[in-house]
């Protein structure tokens, strides 16, 4: 069965090992080119499973679902694939095609099993992108994401034997709480996809990794477990007010953070929001709004993390407060960055307005009101932070009298291509629809609709001017916000470290009064003669030793025997 | 008060580049233009917050609700940059 797509990766990636340089990067983007093709005209009755032990497990079965998954991940390993040119590391170019490959492993799984296979290939191959930056800080990181992705996978696990023992039905479909290990199900995926406080994995690690390796993972991870919870858990309530809540709460953090790529990474947070709170109505409309937005979003959430990773690659440099006026060496760059700002800000013919206002929709028919408010005020706040912030602050606001060559050709290519697929899904979405899930008939560009978004998007830009006008607006510091992870970064090491110093304390004073006591015993000890008392010489103690010895073992034998 | 603050953003806006007050200024007429829009856009359903510049106030004032919060957690949430490399630091010693 050639034509399963992790299987076209893994051999590339086998293939691109025996040779070097230009040939082996041409493999590596010729690998999913070739699986592209492969999908589209795949026969979708195909399915392939193996028979292991008394289990079937399916490696492969495609349906409307998956397809568009799988389309999604070839076009994002190509493209990033191709802004990847420059890097001649070998562990980075050889995760490049397994980590890919990891995902579309994972969202063709037919059964709970095979899919933790992949899952935890995920995990693994993905962490090369943040340890290859080898600083003593993001090999840190490193670890702290592979605890996080372990603990998903072993959750993942869990539940699958749970539902294996329960049920003896492990196939990859639709669950609800009650069924037997479907809770170890959900909170595997929600550490993935970063429900709030499951969420800090992403925000530590992401701006940790590579300049390549961030455009990387912030396709793949988190559309996976979006992939696996539109498949599972379409119209699970919670989902509605999680996603809100994933929409609502990171764009504070993101007008404060100063690591413009955590800003993107805490952007992604609130994009995913949309998408789970479109898996929660569960309406066809809403799963094809949350499907088409997480393309969207891995596309223009690329083309801004390129931009932003171009700027690291040519200054060095991602805090916000070192950075500004890149605009005059950097242009093309900017403009592109502009195009994935506009898309991520849902502006009317670019990308993200075709496919959020499918779920904004959707909200609506089912009379979620107040989640429908809370998510507009997260539209307007994503245009804030980094539809407005990050352009802003990397190439314009104050001159950091940096004076940067042009992105390398590669990426730009890259780039270019994002952009270009941004601005045709948003001014010709039909194609997009075409291959959703469920049948569309549902119209973006009406005219009340486009007024409304535009005049939301207008006056939140209205508001950052008035507020840097007024001197409100806050300056990018040099600076660390606390966030969930200040429970396992400060507060566990701190309390264990206490209990560990408490612990060192009642051992020192244990053997001082021992060791008083000894010192007070010697003399009366020598002036009695108690031999017992006095400081043993190793020959008596190792007789002592061996007569206990000798006395266990008689005692062991006797009891052994009256047993 | 209010006058003074006018007259600091006023102040502001002078001391920018050529360039970029007219391309503000652009943008402002646009603004306008969009809020009289309401006044002739038909608006779907039957919802309160229909009337007349809903999307223009909630855009402004949802931006600026988010920023002057956003401002205000920083003096809870925010530490040096070192914060948590300082700590591992001291555990490696």
């Amino acid at each position: 069965m050639i034509n399963a797509p992790f299987l076209i990766f893994l051999f590339g990636a086998v293939l691109s090992l025996t040779v070097r340089g230009n040939l082996r990067k041409t493999i590596m983007l010729v690998t999913p080119v070739i699986g592209l093709i492969n999908l589209v005209t795949l026969d979708q009755s195909l399915s392939w499973s193996v028979q292991w032990l008394d289990l079937e497990l399916i490696l492969f079965q495609v349906d409307r679902l998956n397809f568009i998954f799988g389309v999604l991940f070839h076009i994002a390993a190509i493209i990033a694939i191709i802004y990847a040119w420059h890097v001649n590391d070998r562990p980075q170019q050889l995760v490049a095609l397994l980590y890919p490959g990891s995902a579309l492993g994972v969202v063709f799984a037919g059964d709970w099993l095979t899919l933790f296979i992949f899952w935890e290939c995920l995990a693994i191959t993905s962490v090369f992108f943040i340890t290859a930056r080898r600083t003593p800080t993001a090999i840190r990181a490193a670890l702290r994401y592979l605890v996080f992705q372990i603990v998903s996978g072993v959750l993942l696990l869990s539940g699958a034997l749970v539902m294996l023992h329960e049920t003896g039905d492990i196939s990859v479909g639709s669950l609800d709480l009650d069924h037997p290990g479907a809770i170890f199900l959900l909170l595997a995926f929600g550490i993935k996809a970063a429900f709030p406080l499951l969420h800090n994995w992403l925000t530590d690690a992401y701006p940790q990794a590579t300049v390549s390796g961030t455009v990387f993972l912030s396709a793949f991870t988190t559309k996976v477990a979006v992939y696996v919870l539109a498949r599972s858990f379409t119209g699970l309530d919670m989902l509605v007010y999680i996603g809100a809540i994933m929409a609502c709460f990171p764009i504070f953090y993101a007008v404060i953070e100063n690591d413009l790529r955590r800003v993107l990474g805490y952007s992604m947070i609130n994009q995913i929001g949309f998408m789970i709170c479109g898996i929660g109505i569960g309406t066809e409309l809403a799963v094809n709004g949350a499907v088409a937005h997480a393309f969207n979003d891995v596309i223009f959430k690329g083309l801004l993390m390129m931009s932003m990773g171009a700027v690291l690659f040519r200054t060095r440099e991602m805090r916000g407060s070192e950075l500004g006026g890149l605009a005059r060496s950097m242009p093309k760059t900017t403009g592109l960055c502009i195009v994935g700002a506009a898309s991520i800000s849902a502006f009317p013919l670019f990308s993200g307005f075709v496919s959020k206002s499918m779920v904004m929709a959707a909200l609506l028919i089912e009379n979620h009101e107040i989640v429908w408010l809370a998510m507009l005020f997260a539209s307007a706040g994503v245009f804030h932070h980094a539809g407005i912030k990050i352009p802003y602050f990397a190439f314009f606001a104050h001159d950091s009298g940096k004076r940067p060559e042009e992105a390398p050709t590669h990426m730009l290519i890259a780039m270019s291509i994002a952009a270009l697929l941004c601005i045709f899904i948003g001014c010709y979405p039909w194609l997009l629809y075409h291959y959703l899930p469920f049948q569309v008939d549902y119209i973006p560009f009406d005219i009340p609709h486009v007024v409304e978004q535009t005049q939301l998007l207008f006056f939140s830009a209205l508001a950052f001017i008035w507020l840097q006008l007024k001197g409100l607006y806050p300056p990018e510091l040099k600076s660390t916000n606390l966030d969930s992870e200040w429970f396992y970064r400060k507060l566990w090491p701190g309390i264990f470290r206490h209990i560990a110093a408490s612990a060192d304390r009642l051992h020192r004073g244990f053997m001082g009064i021992l060791s008083s006591v000894a010192v007070s015993l010697t003399p009366v000890a020598r002036k009695q003669s108690y031999d017992l008392l006095m400081p043993w010489s190793v020959r008596q103690m190792v007789m002592v030793v061996m007569a206990l010895l000798a006395i266990v073992l008689l005692l062991f034998y006797i009891f052994g025997m009256t047993n | 008060m209010t006058g003074e603050n006018m007259n600091r953003i006023t102040d502001k806006f002078n001391q920018l580049t050529g360039g970029v007050r007219k391309g503000l200024a652009v943008f402002f007429g646009l603004c306008g233009i969009l809020l009289l829009l309401d006044l002739v856009v038909h608006k779907h359903g039957d919802y309160w917050w229909n009337f007349f510049g809903f999307h223009n106030l909630f855009g402004f004032v949802a931006c600026v609700v988010l920023v002057l919060v956003a401002s205000w957690m920083r003096k809870p949430l925010m530490r040096d940059e070192q914060y948590y490399d300082k700590k591992s630091e001291s555990k490696s010693k």
